[in-house]
């Protein structure tokens, strides 16, 4: 793949906004997508997302702000080095692998020895060597998504971006598609990657934006919106009962977890770090970071506008 | 516009169509079924009628009933049988009666009335009543009617003491030969003139119908084709590497590909036939880079509409609603083709060549007729056509970019107009 570091932003939104008829889809949205590394899209269906994406990809178009992708304002100008693989793709059924992957190289502008060469390491690196000459209408629904997969990065693109890559994918081929995108992660490859599989959100991505009602709810890494959403919560295994702990000061609520107990505090858990030693003997202490899963929820679940930043 | 791309969509599409199977079949199954037709028809029409068919007549003049059994045993060639109805009762409406009956059980084909007096020449008239279940087969009455008159007039002359020889003499026919004034050659009065051919009409109608059997070849594939992208999900993947125009236009040059080889294919066993048949002088070269020129832009402007309602329906059946009113206006020269070669330079073929959708295939048959129409008129109908098919190019190319990535219930034709104009 051909990687251009730049401290520039691979993406920058603007105060995007989208209607379609009298409903608001993306309202006033900014991101700034930084190269190199993965970029986790998230957010609830309806949120906004596709439209998002698809504005990226100048396949629709923002009723206000701007949209700036490697660092060129109209991404049509950008379009050959971007790749879209959308929620919802298909290929051509008639045509073979090699045929479907060589079209969709060529379409984006890429010269037909590169495509070639990179139809075949792809091909070579997904397991699908054998099957380059068999028709599409011949394969499994997982050779047939990671063909798919393989369509997007034939042109070797700087920007990959992808809509749930990992729907529909059994364990097997979905964990060969992370370990590609930490390849290409690793090769300082830029890739928005839009997801509801959380944990391999949590793994992949570098920062994560999430969309909510079409407007931007969270923006950062994964430990800064973990340290912003942490529910002050700690987990301790001492030589104490769950009763006595639940007794001490600044413990809301206390529940045994496994051999652990954890406790709800409302004070600073330094502080009350200190005052369990002086009563306890403290064998663990671990302040417990949400997952993102349990942010995510927090975040979408009703009541929905109390979520909302005003 | 990218044209590395357009190529990349031309070719790609071009040898997909090209392999589809309904494409091969059409181009194999639509000439060898004109051709079967043709022989059909050809060999239907010289072969005699063999059935034989019987005609109850109920002669009450008493004379002319001999002349009809004569003349169907000399020159019917024994076709129609002659049978006297007899007398039923006592007035001739029982006999009529009784001999229709017989034609209600299939006993008779019809029965001829021939009334008392068929040689009255002053007041209204006599004349014949024919009855019959099957009033569509005219060959008989006409045959009557002929049969009959013959032996009525040959007996008024008789009655006015005039031979038969004299009569045969009298009324020997004197044709009229039909010649088209064409441009001079020479000095010779006969280089001003050709003789009209019964075949005058053969190119021009199989010009038309061949550039029609172009785009409705692969006009409606293609159609297809965006359908199938569309239902396939794989619209959004292609337009995230090509715009809509791009590719639409890559569609249009892999359609206008297909149709100009398989019109050449066409036209080069139309061309061998003509020779061989002794017509290839109705065929100019002008004529036939003409008919690639209209194959071009008939294949764009109807490709382009076909695409858009492609891309405006999410399913097969949303597009024959929308197609309906594109295949009628398409089709309408052929509906108007008897006014056309009555007059190819009339009032309606002159309308017709200004309109665009029309204009391709009324062109090519008045270039080909005569008289054809001026350079001038060539000229202006080639520019209106060819300002229309970038207009609609361009309108297509605007619903084809909603319509791919839009899903659900097909617009309506206000929608429609909205995609165009919208942003």
């Amino acid at each position: 793949m051909i990687f251009e570091h730049s401290k520039t932003h691979a993406v920058r939104v603007d105060a995007v906004t989208k209607k379609f008829g009298g409903h608001c889809a993306v309202d006033g949205l900014s991101l700034a997508v930084p190269r190199g590394g993965v970029y986790g899209f998230i957010g609830p269906n309806g949120s906004g997302k596709t439209t998002t994406l698809r504005m990226i990809m100048n396949l629709i178009f923002p009723d206000t702000g701007t949209i700036e992708v490697l660092g060129r304002r109209s991404s049509s100008a950008a379009r050959d080095r971007v790749s879209y693989l959308p929620e919802e793709r298909g290929l051509y059924k008639k045509m073979t692998v090699r045929g479907v992957l060589r079209y969709y190289g060529l379409l984006k502008g890429a010269d037909p020895a590169t495509v070639e060469a990179s139809l075949s390491k792809w091909l070579e690196r997904l397991d699908l060597g054998a099957w380059a000459g068999k028709k599409v209408e011949e394969l499994s629904k997982g050779m047939a998504q990671k063909v798919q997969f393989i369509s997007a990065l034939v042109s070797e693109p700087e920007l990959l971006i992808l809509d749930e890559p990992f729907s529909g994918l059994d364990p097997v081929n979905a964990h060969e598609m992370k370990k590609v995108l930490g390849e290409i992660k690793a090769a300082g490859g830029t890739v928005i990657l839009s997801t509801h599989d959380m944990a391999a959100a949590e793994i992949l991505c570098d920062r994560i934006g999430m969309i909510f009602h079409g407007r931007k709810v969270l923006d950062g890494t994964l430990a800064e919106i973990q340290a912003q959403y942490t529910d002050d919560a700690v987990s301790v295994r001492t030589d104490k009962s769950l009763g006595f702990l639940g007794g001490l000061a600044g413990v809301v609520s206390a529940e045994a977890l496994g051999g652990d107990q954890v406790l709800r505090l409302n004070e600073d858990p330094q502080k009350f770090l200190k005052l369990l030693a002086a009563s306890a003997e403290v064998r663990h202490f671990e302040i417990l970071k949400p997952s993102l899963n349990a942010i995510f929820l927090k975040l979408a679940l009703p009541p929905r506008e109390s979520h909302v930043p005003a | 516009m990218s044209l590395r791309k357009i190529r990349v969509v031309a070719a790609t599409e071009f040898f997909h169509l090209l392999k589809t199977k309904v494409f091969l079949l059409s181009l194999i199954l639509v000439p060898s079924l004109s051709l079967s037709l043709g022989y059909a028809w050809n060999y239907l029409e010289k072969r005699p009628d063999q059935a034989q068919r019987r005609v109850g007549v109920l002669d009450r003049s008493g004379v002319l009933l001999e002349a009809l059994k004569t003349e169907s045993l000399q020159k019917s060639g024994a076709r129609y049988e002659i049978l006297t109805v007899p007398g039923v009762g006592q007035s001739p409406a029982q006999t009529r009666a009784a001999a229709l009956d017989r034609v209600r059980r299939g006993d008779l084909f019809a029965v001829l009335e021939i009334p008392p007096h068929p040689f009255a020449t002053r007041g209204d008239g006599a004349s014949f009543a024919y009855y019959s279940a099957t009033p569509s087969y005219g060959d008989l009455p006409a045959w009557l009617s002929e049969v009959l008159n013959n032996e009525i007039r040959m007996r008024r002359y008789r009655s006015l003491g005039l031979s038969d020889s004299a009569v045969r003499a009298t009324e020997k026919h004197v044709p009229v030969e039909e010649y088209r004034v064409v441009q001079r050659a020479g000095a010779s009065p006969d280089d001003q003139v050709a003789a009209v051919e019964p075949s005058e009409f053969l190119v021009p109608v199989g010009s038309m119908l061949l550039l029609f059997l172009m785009v409705m070849l692969t006009a409606p594939q293609m159609m297809s084709s965006v359908i199938e992208e569309k239902m396939s999900r794989i619209s959004e993947v292609l337009l995230a590497s090509v715009t809509p125009f791009d590719l639409m236009v890559g569609k249009l040059a892999a359609c206008c590909g297909a149709s100009t080889v398989v019109g050449a294919l066409y036209l080069a066993i139309g061309l061998a036939l003509a020779k061989h048949l002794g017509y290839s002088a109705m065929i100019s070269v002008e004529n036939v880079l003409y008919f690639f020129v209209f194959l071009l832009l008939a294949v764009f402007l109807h490709g382009s509409l076909y695409m858009a309602v492609g891309a405006a329906c999410s399913q097969p059946k949303d597009a024959q609603g929308m197609l309906a009113p594109l295949v009628l206006v398409t089709a309408a020269p052929m509906v108007a083709l008897n006014a056309l070669m009555q007059d190819p330079s009339g009032a309606l073929a002159t309308g017709l060549s200004f309109f665009p959708l029309s204009a391709p295939f009324v062109l090519c048959f008045r270039l080909n007729s005569h008289p054809g129409p001026s350079l001038g008129e060539t000229a202006l109908s080639i520019a209106v056509t060819l300002a229309a098919t970038l207009a609609c190019v361009w309108a297509a190319s605007r619903i084809f970019r909603i319509g791919l990535l839009s899903q659900g219930k097909a617009p309506g034709p206000l929608q429609l107009f909205r995609w165009v104009f919208s942003d």
